[in-house]
């Protein structure tokens, strides 16, 4: 037998990279945590054991239908089943089968939209990017946009109208509307934020109807303190827009800027990804960030410091006190002599109006007013505010708590809420659920027959924006045009717009009426319109910058929390934001960005305070068990299972929105037969009903108007109970191997060849002898059958830079929607079955207090010497001339060699036929040029190959060579900060080939010679020289 | 002691040994032959719901394969042709037909014909036709002689092995793309040996000169 040398993790870590770990059993070296080093597969993921499934039936009950459908298949097996084609009978121009067309339109996302591009196939929206020409957007989409087209095929939408319970007609709805007695009806509307032109103005004819009439809209989080906090800085509401690319100090307190929640994120993301360009720029801005919970915005900081929300209000007032800014009354504050406020006052004062300061939603009206005071002040150059023409807002408290008290005390005849849930969100001390039974008539349009559309009198199904006509503004003010791409799905169905100009008028018209009705005429002329409808939005349409001067704010009312307290903050969710994505599969089985978390929402906290409540979280076999906590605030109790999140601030408890839903479905979930269940012993996530129905709390109901995102615990106990809790933060464990590299800005500038450095070196063997994998620029491979192979002077790669790379899950999402990715349910990711050809690893880095983070993203590498090729006994996969390493599903047979092999552990196996129980909505969603993947079949990232191979197809058509960037994954397309460049490395002019050239490149796992063509861009730092690790 | 078995029994092993390999042999022709597509698929003429005839129309009235499958040079699907395209002629001829009558019913109703799939390939094959008629792949290569069907039937066995014979070989395939409707053009060029030689000859020098060479890898096809 060959004595091979085994590599163990110290053998491969070379001196100075630093020691990175995904948990904290990681990086104890824990006996459980060996179960996800040691294997390729997870305890039970190759056993049925314990499954919870269908009970299969006996074995006479088998032997029985065995035998019956033996006979039926000699009678029915020789008949084809035959296959129609329904051509159009009038068919559209500019429909062209198999080929997709492309319309511009937008969604609207937390007050704003998001400019997009979508992809139809014969009338039907597969695909959403970004929309390229938009001055925003410019092509990138985030998380939430990616994930939205499975928002239009939800198979629980509703489709009909209700009337008390019972389903209704939307005659019924028109003649009820149309019957009422409008004259001096108090009235009241609660809204989704919107920023609609149309809407704006159907809402000046609504006031003219209903004088006098409450317009509220229902912020995610609350109140809009960014609103409030400029307000009371200069006066008005205005609009923070942070031009970040030439940043040189970013100072966050709480607020994750660049992750997907921030309605700009994309162009947050972008702009900090400018400003860490070394390569580009020369140098890089630093990044400060405070933070009640990890978010990617903390994992991206230079300096992070976990304090509690209520503490980093305290901090800010420090900054702003060592930068003269706000009254200085701070006496009690522990903060002014910190450390990282020193160097963060030192850092803007040099900084000469490259600073900027943002506030997240977890901090007070205040500090928002300070960091509008002291972004006028230092940070002239980078922030600007828009004058969004609002003249003022008014706080949550005081509008919702009197309307809410007036509905109780039935004087609201009429109450219209229009795609917002406040039946889910509000404070359960509000008692809203109680006061909406005083009201008139209510209302409700929406998505889903919601716990709101339970509530009210009526509800009315609500039209996804690619159904519906609407108009709305981007964060910087650019118009956009909203255009349907398909009908809407239900009949029933109106949007907002219709049903609010319905009331206010007293007369039904149609959505391109209306948008065209407001949009037209501003437009000046038809071809005007036309250009509008077709670039998606309107050039040079932004909001004016305001002139601002630093007011002085006033911190004196900052609310103080004693150190024994705990506070828990409310936050909305990273995946299902404030439940608008909470029946949405993909968003559910997201790994959370940070915890890795999937189909959960958890009480997530330190484990000193972990400690302190006597909870904790067991590994066992793989699997996480979680003790079970009761958490009473405001007087409302809720129980969650714990997380323990490492640099997770003490005495402070994280629990985010969207969880707990109960959604009304019409649905019809059909029993399956007993031949369904013998041969698919699938598991179905679509059944029994709403797959959000039963996933996770809702928190939201614990929290009071005065302050929607912190609060503080009244008691806080261990139920004694447990449940399990997935991760899939440690799947795919490459045996602790310093996978990551980084280094800082300054060893990078002394010595660029510093991460060359870090190169793993085997055991006993110097360097020097080491042989060369292969010498630069990494060719196509010297095989003649590959050289000389049509397609060979193309060879793809991929080339990722952790250095931008913020880890937001746009790309996951992105891949999934691309590549029919199914999801599988919380029972199979926690046995290692997630499918998801992408995945972010996250690792922490540090001592385990306060750990920095990096993620990676990690997926097929395709390997120029694949080991998973060489062990398929069916050459199922192959590599092809130019350079992918392929896999063919067809000639897969699931011996799961390839997976075993693979050193990178990023193919996927499908344990069950998950395309089977598709619902016939969520089949609509899949691309149809890609293959559904059936039982019993490998799958892994293909660099999206469909898109390579029509690219090809069409250049060869035409006889031209592909244009470098012509092609583009789709993780690449989707990256909101440019993280991803795809191309031909065999043209020295392409991007990737640059990029491959760039002294932080590296591979993965080089030491192995597989010669991966997907390689990394090191992370650098860049921390304050005052504040050296120590 | 006697002898159970009788002296002839002695041969039973190899008469056994034989029947399993003979019998073997059989079983693997039997699927070799009729477990094919050559077998199962050829010939497969499912009957439709307009008796649409080819032969008519393309043959003798030779109107070219695009007007009705006008995206064949464009998408990867030759697109079936609306119900409009019919009505293009039939709204002034025989619009009394009682054949067209589910054509007219169609057209009055705006519902699609339900054409039946003839050729059929698995979902995990991704087929283009445009590249393949760019490039001189005739329709007849694929589809054999539609312009004398009455009905269409499958008249190859659209097997990967009968794909790759011809990516394979696409000398013995190709033709000028401006010629690729053009039906009885195989029969011809291999009417006698020098003409096929020579045609072979015409097509290699071309493959040479535009570098034409049909992929062979799995993802060229199956992704």
């Amino acid at each position: 037998m060959i004595d091979l040398d085994v590599l163990t993790p110290s053998d491969v870590i070379a001196d100075g990279a630093p020691t990175v770990w995904r948990s904290r059993e990681d990086l104890a070296g824990t006996a459980e945590y060996a179960v996800f080093r040691a294997n390729e597969f997870l305890p039970g993921a190759t056993d049925a054991g314990e499954l919870e499934v269908d009970a299969g039936p006996s074995r006479r009950t088998f032997l029985q239908i065995m035998g019956a459908s033996m006979a039926m298949m000699g009678l029915a097996g020789c008949r084809r089943p035959a296959e129609e084609i329904l051509p159009y009978a009038r068919k559209p121009e500019e429909v062209v089968p198999g080929l997709p067309n492309f319309y511009a339109t937008a969604m609207p996302f937390a007050g704003a939209v998001q400019a997009l591009l979508v992809e139809s196939y014969e009338g039907r929206p597969t695909k959403i990017e970004g929309n390229p020409e938009h001055p925003v957007s410019r092509g990138k989409s985030g998380l939430f946009a990616q994930a939205s087209i499975l928002n239009l095929y939800d198979p629980d939408r509703s489709r009909t109208v209700y009337r008390n319970g019972s389903a209704s007609t939307w005659n019924e709805f028109l003649s009820a509307v149309q019957g009422m007695n409008a004259d001096g009806a108090s009235v009241a509307v609660i809204a989704e934020p919107s920023s609609s032109t149309t809407q704006a103005s159907i809402q000046q004819q609504f006031e003219q109807r209903f004088p006098g009439a409450r317009w509220i809209e229902l912020h995610a989080n609350g109140d809009d303190v960014t609103a409030l906090g400029t307000q009371a800085a200069f006066g008005r509401p205005l609009r923070p827009h942070y031009k970040l690319s030439s940043a040189d100090v970013i100072v966050s307190f709480d607020a994750d800027f660049i992750g997907s929640e921030d309605p700009n994120s994309v162009w947050n993301s972008r702009e900090y990804a400018a400003s860490r360009n070394v390569d580009v720029r020369g140098s890089m801005s630093r990044l400060y960030a405070f933070e009640s919970t990890y978010t990617g915005t903390g994992g991206m900081a230079d300096h992070r410091k976990a304090l509690r929300a209520c503490d980093i209000a305290h901090v800010a007032a420090a900054v702003g006190q060592g930068l003269g800014v706000g009254n200085g009354s701070l006496g009690s504050s522990t903060f002014a002599g910190d450390p990282m406020v020193q160097a963060i006052v030192q850092d803007v004062r040099a900084a000469g109006g490259n600073a900027a300061f943002v506030a997240g939603p977890t901090q007070p009206v205040q500090v928002h007013a300070l960091c509008a005071a002291l972004n006028a002040q230092f940070g002239g150059n980078v922030v600007e505010y828009l004058d969004t023409g609002a003249v003022s807002v008014t706080s949550l408290s005081q509008s919702m708590a009197t309307l809410v008290e007036d509905m109780q005390a039935g004087r609201i005849q009429l109450l219209l809420m229009l795609g917002a849930n406040p039946g889910y969100s509000l404070p359960a001390n509000l008692n809203f659920a109680e006061a909406i039974g005083n009201v008139g008539m209510s209302v409700h349009v929406g998505l889903h027959r919601d716990e709101t559309g339970q509530l009210a009198t009526w509800h009315v199904p609500g039209t996804h924006f690619l159904e519906a006509w609407d108009d709305g503004r981007a964060w910087d003010g650019t118009l956009s045009i909203i255009q349907p791409l398909i009908a809407p799905l239900y009949k029933a169905a109106h949007s907002n717009l219709e049903i609010l100009s319905l009331f206010a008028t007293g007369q039904y018209r149609g959505g391109y009426e209306l948008v065209r009705g407001t949009l037209r005429p501003a437009l000046g002329s038809e071809d005007a319109w036309r250009t509008a409808l077709h670039d998606g939005f309107v050039p040079n349409t932004q909001y004016a910058v305001a002139g601002v001067a630093g007011g002085a704010p006033d911190l004196s009312g900052l609310p103080v929390m004693a150190d024994d307290e705990t506070e828990v903050v409310f936050r909305t969710s990273p995946k299902l934001h404030d439940g608008a994505f909470s029946n949405n599969a993909w968003m559910q089985e997201l790994p959370h960005p940070v915890s890795k978390l999937v189909w959960d929402n958890a009480a997530t906290m330190s484990r000193a305070t972990a400690d302190a409540l006597g909870v904790n979280i067991a590994l066992s076999k793989g699997k996480h068990e979680a003790d079970i906590i009761t958490l009473s605030v405001n007087g409302v109790d809720r129980t969650l299972p714990v997380w323990v999140q490492e640099g997770h601030p003490d005495g402070s408890i994280t629990v985010t929105l969207g969880y707990g839903r109960n959604l009304a479905s019409e649905r019809q979930v059909s029993d399956r037969n007993l031949l369904a269940r013998i041969f698919d012993r699938d598991v179905d996530i679509y059944r029994p009903g709403p797959l959000a129905n039963g996933v996770g709390t809702n928190v939201g109901p614990m929290r009071s108007l005065g302050n929607m995102a912190v609060a503080t615990a009244s008691s806080i106990a261990a139920t004694g109970e447990s449940m399990m809790l997935v991760t899939t933060q440690d799947h795919g464990s490459m045996e602790g191997r310093a996978i990551v590299r980084m280094t800082t800005l300054e060893e990078y500038q002394s010595d660029p060849e510093v991460i060359q450095h870090q190169q793993h070196i085997l055991d006993n063997t110097p360097w020097e002898d080491y042989p060369p994998l292969w010498t630069e620029p990494r060719a196509a491979s010297d095989d003649p059958r590959i050289a000389n192979a049509m397609y060979s002077s193309e060879q793809w790669g991929m080339s990722i830079d952790l250095n931008t790379c913020t880890g937001c899950n746009a790309c996951v999402v992105a891949c999934q929607s691309e590549n029919n990715i199914q999801v599988v349910g919380k029972d199979q990711v926690s046995r290692g079955r997630e499918l998801q050809w992408l995945r972010i690893d996250r690792y922490y880095t540090g001592n385990e207090a306060n750990p920095g983070m990096v993620v990676q993203p990690m997926m097929c590498q395709h390997c120029e010497n694949a080991p998973c090729e060489s062990v398929c006994p069916v050459a199922a996969t192959s590599h092809s001339p130019d350079g992918l390493n392929e896999m063919t599903y067809n000639r897969c047979i699931g011996t799961r060699y390839c997976s075993n092999n693979c050193p990178y552990k990023v193919r996927r196996f499908n344990y069950y036929n998950w395309v089977k129980t598709l619902p016939i909505e969520v089949r609509m969603a899949q691309n149809p040029n890609v293959t559904m993947r059936f039982r019993g079949v490998m799958e892994k990232c293909t660099y999206c190959v469909q898109r390579i191979r029509r690219t090809q197809q069409y250049a060869h058509i035409e006889d031209r060579p592909i244009r470098d960037g012509e092609i583009s994954t789709a993780c690449q397309q989707a990256c909101p900060s440019d993280a991803i460049t795809f191309g031909n490395i065999a043209d020295p002019e392409s991007a990737v080939a640059k990029s491959k050239h760039n002294p932080r490149g590296y591979d993965v796992l080089a030491e192995l010679a597989v010669k991966p063509r997907t390689s990394y861009l090191a992370r650098l730092r860049n921390p304050h020289p005052s504040l050296a690790e120590a | 002691m006697p002898q159970i078995f009788p002296r002839k029994a002695n041969a039973l092993p190899a008469v056994s040994l034989m029947g399993a390999l003979g019998g073997g042999l059989v079983v693997v022709l039997v699927v070799w032959y009729f477990f094919s597509p050559k077998f199962t698929d050829v010939g497969y003429q499912p009957e439709q719901p307009v008796p649409y005839s080819h032969a008519l129309h393309a043959g003798e009235f030779a109107i070219d394969c695009r007007y009705c499958h006008n995206h064949v040079e464009t998408s990867e699907h030759a697109n079936i042709p609306s119900t409009q395209t019919c009505m293009n002629c039939h709204s002034q001829v025989r619009t009394e037909s009682l054949k067209l009558l589910p054509v007219r019913e169609s057209w009055a109703a705006g519902t699609p014909i339900p054409w039946v799939n003839v050729h059929f390939l698995p979902d995990y094959v991704q087929f283009s036709h445009a590249v393949h008629v760019n490039v001189g792949v005739g329709c007849e290569s694929c589809h054999g002689r539609i312009d004398q069907m009455e009905e269409v039937a499958l008249e190859e066995p659209l097997s990967m092995s009968w794909c790759l014979d011809c990516h394979r070989n696409p000398e013995e395939s190709l033709r000028d793309p401006a010629l690729v409707t053009q039906m009885g053009f195989n029969e011809e060029v291999r009417a006698d040996g020098a003409t096929f030689a020579a045609y072979v000859a015409a097509n290699t020098a071309r493959i040479e000169a535009e570098g034409i060479q049909p992929p062979l890898n799995c993802s060229a096809c199956h992704y």
